[in-house]
């Protein structure tokens, strides 16, 4: 009999919810939610994870690449990343199952 | 015009937005008390093809008791329009005149926000805030102060041309508020146990508003007790949340909604007030009224 293997795990690919409507109003940035019925506005910062979030990029790709955008250290931005990260959860942006 | 016939029975037309709404009832007291809540005006919206018209039947649920006590069966023409508002069984006049408000904001083409509104001027001040902020009673001084009242609590704008509509519902105050208005607080009608009356613009002494004004100032109040007088101008962001926070259609409208809501924060003065001495937020607000930019005012 052979042995289970462990399972392999790839990484979370976030992926934002398709109905949510964006704009973008000179620094700010707005997600209007039409299931919740609710206005969220986002920093610069969130508003980038928030497009990057296409299903495409796992989390750890994501910070890079904001880091890259916003040349600060990739450190520092690993931390915003997982705060937003749990923003977003909190707040619905992302399909079920695809923000880790 | 709102009008209450003696036909066989009774029957009041009310404009509310661009619907049309029939009420017949074998009680003319009845009627009347419903017809209390609301101006005698109609507002200025017209009525186009394939708006609703909305006709209800009132029967007594139970005959018993005074105008107010007695309770109301509806049946409604579409059927069952009015019942997801208020549950189904009896209803007293001001439980049919909230859910008829109700019906005429969710069918409405118009933008609405929980707010008041009035006019001076040709421009218009929009004041979306939560039950009990004080809109009413802000909106009653301002009316003391030349300002033409459009509504105290349904704040519409048309989304074609950023213009706000007359909503001819009477306006609900505290009876305890009458007084500080300098009017005396057996004015108007009393629901609920006397402790709001629905008092008409013209028994206040105001100039009801038939005609439209543009949009031209945004002002939030809050009320709180002991607080100084603040008035702060918003930026864009907190604008839109407020006024997201305000709104009563958002839910209909989805993107067009969030466009013309950004539209508004962007064009127009916002500003946040916290007061608890009425007189002096009236002052506060129309300072800043009377150095509006004529800018600001306008079509979108």
């Amino acid at each position: 009999m052979t042995p289970a293997q462990p399972a392999v795990s790839t990484p979370p690919r976030p992926d934002r919810r398709p109905d949510l409507i964006f704009r973008e109003v000179e620094a700010d940035f707005f997600v209007y939610d039409p299931v919740r019925d609710r206005v969220l506005l986002l920093n610069a910062t969130s508003a980038l994870i928030l497009e990057l979030c296409d299903g495409t990029r796992s989390w750890e790709q994501i910070a890079a690449e904001v880091a890259a955008a916003f040349k600060v250290d990739r450190e520092l931005v690993s931390k915003d990343v997982e705060a937003t990260q749990r923003q977003f959860r909190r707040a619905g942006l992302l399909r079920r199952g695809t923000g880790g | 015009m709102n009008r209450v016939e003696n036909r066989s029975g009774g029957y009041l037309s009310l404009r509310l937005l661009e619907h049309r709404i029939g009420i017949l009832g074998d009680d003319e007291a009845l009627l009347e008390r419903l017809a209390r809540c609301f101006e005698p005006g109609t507002g200025e919206a017209t009525r186009e093809t394939g708006d609703t018209q909305l006709t209800v039947r009132l029967s007594h649920a139970s005959p018993d008791g005074s105008a107010d006590e007695r309770r109301l069966g509806v049946t409604t023409d579409p059927a069952g329009a009015l019942d997801a508002l208020v549950g189904p069984g009896p209803r007293s006049p001001l439980d049919l005149t909230r859910a008829l408000v109700q019906w005429a904001v969710d069918h409405t083409r118009h933008y609405v926000f929980h707010a008041a509104a009035l006019r001076r001027d040709g421009k218009g001040i929009l004041l979306p805030a939560d039950s009990y902020s004080g809109k009413s009673t802000l909106a009653a001084a301002l009316g003391q102060r030349g300002f033409a009242l459009l509504s105290d609590e349904v704040g519409a704008i048309d989304p074609r041309n950023g213009r706000l509509i007359a909503f001819p519902r009477a306006l609900s105050l505290r009876r305890d508020v009458l007084p500080v208005l300098g009017l005396s607080d057996s004015l108007g009608a009393s629901f609920d146990r006397g402790a709001s009356r629905m008092v008409r613009a013209n028994e206040l002494g105001l100039e009801r508003a038939e005609s439209g004004a543009d949009a031209s100032l945004i002002v939030i109040p809050t009320f709180e007790a002991g607080s100084a007088t603040r008035m702060l101008r918003l930026g864009t962001g907190p604008a839109v949340l407020a006024l997201m926070h305000a709104s009563c259609s958002q839910r209909r409208f989805k993107a067009a909604g969030l466009d013309l809501v950004i539209d508004l924060a962007r064009r127009l003065p916002c500003y946040e007030l916290r007061f608890s001495k009425l007189w002096e937020a009236v002052d506060r607000i129309e300072t800043v009224f009377e150095n509006l930019d004529d800018r600001c005012a306008g079509e979108p």
